[in-house]
């Protein structure tokens, strides 16, 4: 049987704001293999992205475990953490925190600089099809465009997983498309664990798998028998 | 150069003028510390100087009446360096054309003329003779606020004994630098000063024939 890649056992979290406790997530049970796309899909305040910063090392769970190929991240300092974030994992979000004052390709060289065994800023940034953008800064690029160079950003110190946090959120339907391309090559083509996160519902037919949220909890888990290809998708 | 540097480098080409603003209130800054700190080094120094270069004692004490016999065993005391013995009294001034009454502190100089410690830098004229009974040195913003020069005489009560007195001389001494009369909030030196003269002139004044009623000194670990 395969290994999965990430392995969570209960999982809670907490917001204590004094007067009233917030369950984010009640009691989560989520396993996510290597190479598989998932998408993580539920509406606003499902605790999807709270599982997603768990996962990723920027945030604790507060009760339950959660295991990234077998390394609990709950027992890791600080320090570790970081390591952990450096070397594995490829953050995606909504709004694409490019340094302004950089271009496309300086933007991809701020991770390849202190990353063990990047792939050029020019490599990662082919794969997202912005070659011919490749000297052009932020303010210059489309909103779409921006995210390609943040899936760059990501992928460029190949990472095991990457977890992209409503990567469409902020884009049309036109460019959402472009960027779920590049997720679903980089996904085909360096095998990179893929979990996204979204409550845009069009986008589950290109997972392998789907994992329905609601109310802190996981309501259903749904595996794609067939996948649609992401410009088929439409929203 | 690396991408951060990069970063940095147009980040602060982008913000030139808030860097130069910056940068400018930074220098002006760092120059005030700096005179800052030289004012403070040269005053300082200026101050010992001053102070070395009139012998300004280290210990001051005042007595009603002491024998000038006394001095004697002040030296013998371990760690005095030198000892200096005079009279110290308060006189009331009449001053020509002003309403209010006006008083200064009268310090004795000793036979020799000139004091060993506490010794006025005379700014202008001449030291008192000390065997002129109305020659006197006053301080100089006292003479400055009155319009007095050398050659220039006023009336003073010594215990109750009115007496015209010229003076010879204007100075400044490490003991009066800022003066501030007897009841007074705030300096004046039109209607307080210092008046140096001879000591037998004051000894006769107020009884203290033979005798000090102030001493001053300094110490040997001191130096």
């Amino acid at each position: 049987m395969q290994q999965p890649v990430f392995h969570t056992e209960n999982i809670t979290k907490v917001y204590d704001t004094g007067e009233v406790k917030v369950f984010a997530l009640r009691g989560v049970n989520l396993d996510i293999y290597a190479g598989e796309m998932t998408v993580l899909l539920g509406s606003s305040g499902s605790g999807k992205s709270t599982l997603l910063n768990i996962l990723g090392g920027l945030d604790r769970a507060t009760e339950g475990k959660a295991f990234f190929k077998g390394a609990d991240l709950a027992t890791m300092s600080e320090r570790q953490l970081t390591a952990y974030r450096r070397k594995h994992v490829g953050f995606v979000f909504q709004f694409y925190n490019l340094v302004p004052s950089l271009t496309a390709r300086e933007n991809v060289a701020l991770v390849t600089e202190i990353s063990d065994d990047p792939m050029k800023p020019e490599e990662a940034l082919a794969r997202v099809g912005l070659t011919h953008r490749i000297d052009h800064f932020p303010a210059e690029l489309s909103g779409g465009e921006q995210q390609r160079v943040a899936i760059a950003r990501a992928i460029a110190k190949r990472p095991e997983v990457l977890l992209c946090d409503e990567p469409t959120g902020a884009l049309d339907s036109k460019t959402g498309v472009q960027v779920l391309e590049a997720l679903a090559q980089i996904n085909e083509e360096l095998g990179t664990t893929t979990a996204i996160i979204t409550h845009n519902a069009a986008i589950q037919n290109m997972a392998h798998r789907v994992v329905f949220f609601a109310d802190g909890q996981i309501s259903e888990t749904k595996v794609n028998s067939t996948r649609l290809l992401p410009h088929e998708i439409d929203w | 150069m690396r991408v951060l540097n990069k970063k940095l480098v147009r980040d602060f080409w982008r913000l030139w003028a808030q860097s130069l603003a910056i940068a400018l209130v930074l220098a002006c800054g760092v120059m005030i510390l700096v005179i800052a700190i030289g004012v403070e080094r040269s005053l300082t120094e200026t101050q010992s100087t001053f102070y070395e270069r009139n012998r300004f004692a280290d210990v001051f004490a005042s007595a009603t009446r002491a024998s000038n016999d006394l001095k004697g065993e002040i030296e013998q005391i371990s760690g005095v360096s030198a000892v200096e013995t005079r009279i110290t009294q308060y006189a009331i001034l009449d001053l020509e054309g002003m309403d209010e009454p006006a008083s200064a502190r009268l310090v004795s100089l000793p036979r020799t003329g000139i004091p060993q410690l506490n010794v006025p830098s005379l700014i202008d004229g001449r030291f008192p003779d000390p065997n002129a009974a109305n020659e006197v040195l006053v301080n100089e913003p006292f003479a400055i606020a009155n319009g007095f020069v050398a050659g220039s005489s006023f009336y003073a009560t010594l215990n109750g004994q009115k007496r015209l007195l010229t003076i010879t001389g204007t100075g400044l001494s490490p003991e009066f630098i800022y003066l501030i009369g007897p009841g007074a909030m705030m300096p004046d030196n039109r209607r307080f000063g210092v008046i140096w003269m001879g000591y037998d002139t004051l000894a006769s004044a107020f009884n203290l024939g033979g005798a000090f009623n102030d001493v001053t000194l300094t110490l040997t670990r001191c130096r």
